[in-house]
């Protein structure tokens, strides 16, 4: 199946944008700055929510409270860096394409994905008994988990 | 002994070349460093953003301080460590890169601005340890902290990238 995604990767690869990323010397350097610092912004927030959900920090505010606060951080995060993301992307499509750990990445990012939007928000919007705290605990660890997963196959990248 | 002289010694010590020239270790270590941002700069946000006043308001400083306390040491010890360990392997590399002066000059200031913290409106901390917003002093100590890590981690990359 990935094989038939060759010809869009290439395509991608093809248009003016990732043309103008690859001509520039800049676009590319700035857009793993922020990459980066969007990544540490939306690990942080996942992190800190983690060690809440585990009991460890912030234990007389509410979890939906603290999720509140979070989200335009962990949105802002999420944002910047899969916007950073996409420019890096369509600047070196086809090398993506064959890298191996490209794909762990992206299969990472989609599981990350779904459970941010389902398990964990379950969890967290969730009244705070509805819950027994081992069920709590397992949700923190495996957004933890798979946003880790995303940030090492991304960091993995560079190496293969 | 003048500083290049001592970056020539690292870099020409047995220790350094093995590490750098490492098939595992050394993208071991540098993923280890790059993944350890999310534990020491992802985990300190929250208590500079709390001292300047932009989050969790209705918690007291040192009850969002404390308790992140411990992971945040974790983490900041990892980069050190690991952080260290770079510099080590490509010592020359990194002394005749103008990000890793950069990013070392940032790393001093943000000392500074912690040591500046603590021994000055960190003392008085019990006063306004409950206050949603803290004193200018405290505030000012947050922002800085907050910026000067974007400053560093936007160096290390850069310097990564054009060693």
């Amino acid at each position: 199946m990935w094989d038939r995604l060759y010809p869009y990767f290439l395509w991608i690869e093809k248009t003016p944008p990732a043309h103008a990323i690859r001509e520039s010397k800049w676009i590319f350097t700035i857009a793993e700055v922020f990459h980066l610092l969007g990544l540490t912004l939306l690990l942080g927030t996942v992190l800190i929510m983690a060690l809440r959900l585990s009991g460890f920090v912030l234990q007389r505010k509410a979890v939906a409270g603290i999720a509140r606060e979070l989200m335009p951080f962990s949105i802002g995060g999420l944002t910047l860096a899969l916007s950073t993301g996409a420019l890096l992307f369509i600047s070196e499509a086809t090398k993506c394409w064959g890298n191996v750990a490209f794909r762990y990445k992206m299969l990472f990012l989609f599981l990350a994905l779904l459970f941010q939007f389902t398990g964990l928000q379950r969890i967290t919007r969730a009244d705070e008994h509805r819950f027994p705290p081992l069920a709590r605990k397992m949700t923190a660890l495996v957004a933890v988990v798979l946003w880790f997963g995303v940030a090492i196959a991304g960091r993995a990248i560079a190496f293969f | 002994m003048s500083l290049l002289q001592i970056f020539q010694y690292i870099d020409a010590t047995r220790s350094s070349t093995a590490l750098r020239e490492s098939y595992y270790v050394f993208p071991i270590v540098e993923g280890t460093h790059v993944i350890s941002l999310a534990l020491s700069v992802g985990l300190v946000i929250w208590f500079d953003l709390r001292l300047a006043g932009w989050i969790l308001r209705d918690q007291s400083v040192s009850a969002v301080f404390r308790p992140i306390r411990p992971f945040m040491l974790a983490g900041f010890g990892l980069m050190f460590v690991t952080g260290g360990l770079l510099t080590w392997s490509l010592a020359l590399r990194c002394y005749g890169s103008p990000f890793f002066w950069a990013k070392m000059i940032m790393l001093l200031l943000a000392g500074l601005n912690i040591a500046i913290y603590h021994f000055t409106i960190d003392r008085r901390q019990a006063v306004w340890d409950e206050a949603p917003i803290p004193p200018a002093q405290a505030r000012i100590a947050g922002l800085v902290s907050l910026t000067l890590w974007v400053g560093i981690i936007a160096a290390g990359r850069l310097m990564a990238y054009f060693l």
